[in-house]
């Protein structure tokens, strides 16, 4: 079976991740910094990683203006096994599908788009598989002298050395934010002649933020808190949605979590694992918040989305001043 | 002994030429699937096909329990069918049964040409499959529910399996056997077929009964023109559920 698929170009790291994962952003503010630090680099990881990709991303620049209109289009839903089309010079196999001996087909239930020349599902549900890079919210379920070991909600339990959460640079601590760093934890307890190749810093229950270091088929995923936004979280809420929608929550250019924290006083990261932290500075921001999330993702396939979520939010902090 | 014992038809064709429940031949019976049935699954599925009622749940992938089951260059694929005790006229032991295994393996080895397990090293994809009335055919309309379950959890897969049995009696060749059809000995086979419809691909075929070369092909012709009207109702229902989801919204 497997040589009718062989011209197919590895659908899982097809175009639909770049073009939906917004591009570098110019933050407005230090404050918004550190959250959008956290949506910033999805995109830029994969880049790194793929570079051969860089020439398709130019001309996906070029054709943006078609792609605005087709945004509008209603798209279709499509099931495993449908064909798309045939597969020709102008048509190609993008995310989500496959060439058959009987067309192009689609590997999942989803929205049939086309980007281009490529044909792309996006599925309405799905799993998260780590990638190098990611930025994840995991939570310590296990730990012994030598690692942690954290649910990442993704098929793998991934782990985390002491070596790799030690040491953070130092100059990204930020004590308002609960002293966020697992470097931090780490260094305090070998400043106090602790070991630093311990497992005390942090406990069974403890969240973090965390970037998946190695991951490939052979091993499990290896994470790291030091950098930037990584480390221990405290207080807020853990919302999870489903992850094909991330994207969407994270918006064009990074344009819907922008509009998100310009409107209230929440900070909000969004992992790449379907995990989304809020936390902000009075709880009445944080529930709406939590509600503009649930409406994103119930919404995310509907046109002018931006717009609705700002004025729903514009209603509810109205209605919270009345 | 059952209260009440279950005596086996006299005839099994009526005076009309229908059968018992009034199909012609190459009827299927009445079928309904809902998708998204189970709130806790990634993907669930319910088929009613006829009397039977079967219930798919998905999950995963997901870590696999125990360890030494795992595969460290693909994905696997766990199948459990299970029947209620309510399910059949006699109440069933809810012991796993041989026929019960059996059902779970060719289940499982219908799907995984389907999936790319190999995507998911170290990892199972589990299914329950349970089911709740059982009025023949239980294994097709299982391999049916599984698939759409499969597909309602948002796993790649090249195409979805139908279930669909063909079987003779007295000579006559019929399309998805009821109970009592299945139970009739005269001049009887049976034939559950599970196939890819895309691509007309077969991923089981067990037979029970002695048929000859002709009539196998007539029976296997039969099975795909009925899989396709399954098919069909499969896509529909995967995509009545998104519509109605997002719609609704």
């Amino acid at each position: 079976m497997a040589e009718f698929y062989e011209d197919d170009d590895n659908p899982s790291e097809e175009p639909l991740d770049e073009n939906l994962e917004p591009e570098e952003t110019e933050v407005t503010t230090p404050e918004m910094e550190d959250v959008l630090a956290g949506e910033e680099s999805p995109s830029a990881a994969p880049e790194e990683t793929f570079d051969t990709e860089e020439s398709r991303e130019e001309i996906e620049e070029e054709e943006e203006g078609q792609e605005e209109m087709e945004e509008t289009m209603p798209r279709e839903i499509v099931v495993p096994g449908q064909v798309l089309g045939q597969k020709s010079k102008d048509l190609l196999s993008g995310y989500g599908t496959v060439t058959a001996p009987s067309g192009i087909i689609s590997l999942y239930v989803g929205f049939l788009q086309q980007r281009g020349k490529y044909l792309n599902v996006i599925p309405f549900k799905g799993r998260y598989i780590p990638h190098v890079g990611d930025k994840v919210i995991g939570k310590i379920f296990d730990k012994n002298v030598v690692l942690w070991k954290i649910d990442i909600n993704s098929p793998y339990i991934s782990i985390l050395r002491p070596s790799d959460a030690g040491d953070s640079d130092r100059g990204n601590r930020r004590p308002e934010r609960g002293g966020r760093g697992g470097g931090q934890e780490v260094r305090r307890r070998f400043d106090r002649g602790g070991k630093k190749e311990d497992t005390s810093a942090m406990n069974v229950g403890d969240i973090i933020i965390a970037k998946v270091l190695r991951f490939d088929r052979t091993t499990e995923p290896a994470l790291t808190t030091v950098g930037p936004d990584l480390g221990l979280i405290r207080g807020g809420f853990l919302i999870d949605i489903t992850v094909p929608k991330i994207p969407r929550l994270i918006g064009k250019s990074g344009s819907m979590i922008k509009l998100l924290n310009s409107l209230t006083t929440c900070k909000i990261f969004v992992a790449q694992n379907g995990v989304v932290w809020v936390k902000g500075r009075k709880p009445e921001d944080e529930r709406i918040i939590i509600k503009a999330i649930r409406k994103i993702e119930s919404e995310a396939h509907t046109v002018g989305l931006t717009d609705r979520v700002k004025e729903f939010i514009d209603n509810e902090l109205k209605n919270l001043n009345n | 002994m059952p209260l009440v014992p279950e005596m086996p038809p006299e005839k099994i064709f009526r005076e009309d030429g229908l059968r018992l429940d009034g199909r012609t031949p190459t009827q299927l019976r009445d079928l309904r699937i809902e998708i998204g049935v189970l709130k806790n699954a990634d993907g669930s599925a319910m088929v009613c096909h006829g009397k039977n009622r079967i219930i798919a749940g998905a999950y995963g992938p997901r870590e696999v329990h125990p360890r030494h089951l795992a595969e460290s260059d693909t994905g696997i694929l766990q199948v459990q069918y299970r029947m209620s005790t309510f399910s059949v006229p006699e109440r069933k032991t809810p012991a796993p049964g041989r026929r019960e295994k059996e059902i779970s393996m060719v289940v499982q080895r219908a799907l995984e040409p389907v999936l790319f397990l190999e995507q998911y090293p170290n990892s199972t994809i589990d299914i329950f499959i349970q089911v709740m009335t059982a009025d023949g055919g239980t294994r097709c309309a299982s391999i049916t529910a599984a698939a759409l379950a499969l597909a309602d959890m948002g796993i790649p897969m090249r195409d979805l399996v139908t279930g669909v049995a063909v079987g003779k009696i007295n000579g006559q060749i019929i399309l998805d056997l009821a109970d009592k059809e299945d139970k009739w000995e005269e001049g009887a086979a049976d034939m559950p077929v599970a196939v890819m419809m895309n691509e007309k691909k077969i991923t089981l075929l067990q037979l029970d009964g002695q048929v000859s070369v002709d009539e196998m092909e007539e029976m296997l012709n039969l099975a795909l023109e009925g899989g396709k009207q399954i098919y069909e109702m499969q896509k529909e229902a995967l995509r009545q559920k998104y519509n109605s989801e997002l719609v609704g919204r």
